[in-house]
């Protein structure tokens, strides 16, 4: 499986410049809008999209590339999700740093800061559990539709929230929540997300074992 | 001669095509030369050898034992080429020298160095740079450095020149000085497996149509020029098709010693493999 992770890595090491450039185009535009979450949100997004060429890669040839190694199909698949888990949580790692420092400028809550950053990458964690099994099943092109969809919903998430940032009440609602049960939310969403990831993991197992190449 | 692998009623069924029913046995120590038209089912054959396809009946076995009850790592024995499966255009040998040794565990890194070398593939130069015969010399390079006692290559030379053509045929007649290797080329370039199969199994519309040692088939076959009437007289269990000219006939046939003392009066030509081919699917019926 070893192999299996350093092919994806080396395939798409080449856009690590392309992502290092559009990041930093990224940080720049949270340092100026003073909003770590814009950095968290677009630099995730960017990240899970570089990881949309290691599946198009394997779709152009067909997966019968690795087919043809001795790996068992249920290494192959493994290996996709630990490497794109292994990816987020690096992505994760960068952006939340990084987001932490904006926050530190902007003078705003850290403790937000964080926790947008763990929902993030639950969110795209998600996301990924979604692709995947897309991706295997029918093709690249359709999971990168599905894609679009879930990353639409935060924006209508976005929209909401700041329609009630202009409501007080529901402002000093939403603080009261959080600063009681702050834990608790946040562990829950991360476990729905690890969970939601092994059924993925389970239903492309179930995907890739009927496949033929 | 022992069995390599042993393809018994190998049958899969498509919308528009099925491999119908090929069985045949693969000696260790031999090049098996599979040959047919495009579509010819060559490519889903290999396929089915390395448990890409599931089968819808039949079995495949490899020194006895079926591929489906085969241990997972029965192809770190095996090296593959596959048309149209390229390594990423982003990656250099030397990468895709470190992916092998990751996946290989009988990896053999100085002989694939060393193929490099031999071959001047550059190891830090991405593939996408490389033409296409030297990406093709990186592929054997990789299927050569494993110890792989089975080599499959599918349409391992088309499109390549005949310098390099040569090349890899004779890095597969090295390959095959070992007893225990096997080589199955698939290929529509039938003088490249006149050069090197010692067996040719013809493909034709997913039906194994020939499967016979190759000498057996240039020395028993060949190819008679005669009149209409002189194409009466002969034994019509020996004709394997005719072309029917407006003066004269071209017929194949399978005993041409057989034919040449019954009738000396008849020119007789050598047949090659591509003879036969093409007189068994252009060819009338007798």
């Amino acid at each position: 499986m070893k192999g299996l992770i350093l092919k994806d890595f080396y395939s798409i090491k080449n856009y690590f410049k392309i992502y290092s450039a559009t990041f930093l185009f990224f940080l720049i535009y949270a340092v100026c809008m003073k909003s770590p979450m814009y950095l968290i949100f677009m630099g995730m997004l960017m990240g899970v999209s570089t990881l949309f060429n290691v599946l198009s890669l394997d779709e152009a040839s067909g997966f019968a590339f690795a087919m043809s190694l001795p790996v068992t199909r249920k290494q192959i698949v493994r290996e996709k999700y630990l490497f794109f888990a292994g990816m987020i949580v690096i992505i994760w790692g960068l952006t939340t740093v990084l987001a932490m420092l904006v926050n530190l400028y902007a003078r705003q809550d850290l403790k937000e800061c964080i926790f947008s950053a763990l929902v993030c990458t639950a969110f795209y964690l998600m996301i990924m559990s979604l692709i995947i099994p897309v991706a295997m099943k029918l093709s690249v092109q359709k999971s990168r539709y599905v894609m679009l969809v879930c990353v639409a919903l935060p924006c209508v998430i976005f929209i909401v929230w700041t329609q009630m940032q202009e409501n007080a009440q529901m402002l000093r609602m939403a603080d009261t929540v959080m600063s009681q049960s702050f834990g608790m939310i946040l562990t829950g969403i991360l476990a729905a997300a690890v969970l939601i990831y092994a059924i993925s993991y389970r239903i492309s197992l179930q995907i890739f074992a009927k496949k033929e190449f | 001669m022992d069995t390599a692998i042993r393809l018994h009623n190998v049958t899969k069924n498509y919308e528009s095509f099925t491999l119908d029913h090929i069985t045949m046995d693969i000696p260790k120590g031999c090049i098996v030369g599979l040959v047919g038209e495009n579509g010819a089912g060559k490519t889903t054959l290999l396929k089915a050898i390395l448990d890409m396809i599931h089968l819808d009946e039949g079995q495949i076995s490899l020194d006895g034992v079926p591929v489906s009850r085969l241990s997972y790592d029965w192809k770190k024995e095996v090296g593959v080429i596959l048309s149209g499966l390229d390594f990423a255009a982003s990656m250099n040998a030397r990468e895709i020298g470190n992916i092998m040794a990751g996946t290989y565990e009988n990896w053999q890194q100085n002989v694939y160095e060393a193929y490099l070398q031999r071959f001047k593939i550059e190891p830090g130069k991405t593939v996408q740079k490389y033409s296409k015969g030297m990406k093709m010399k990186l592929n054997i390079a990789v299927a050569l450095s494993h110890q792989a006692k089975l080599l499959i290559f599918d349409e391992a030379t088309s499109g390549l020149d005949p310098i390099v053509r040569d090349d890899i045929l004779d890095l597969l007649l090295e390959f095959i000085q070992d007893e225990e290797h096997t080589a199955i080329i698939s290929s529509h370039i039938v003088t490249d497996l006149e050069k090197v199969a010692d067996y040719i199994a013809f493909l034709h519309e997913g039906k194994l149509k020939f499967y016979m040692n190759k000498d057996e088939i240039l020395y028993h076959y060949g190819v008679v020029r005669c009149s209409p009437q002189q194409y009466q007289k002969l034994p019509k269990e020996l004709v394997k098709g005719v072309r029917k000219g407006n003066f004269s006939y071209d017929v194949l046939i399978s005993a041409k010693q057989k034919i040449h003392q019954s009738f000396p009066e008849i020119a007789i030509d050598n047949a090659g493999i591509e003879d036969v081919i093409l007189y068994l699917v252009k060819g009338e019926r007798v």
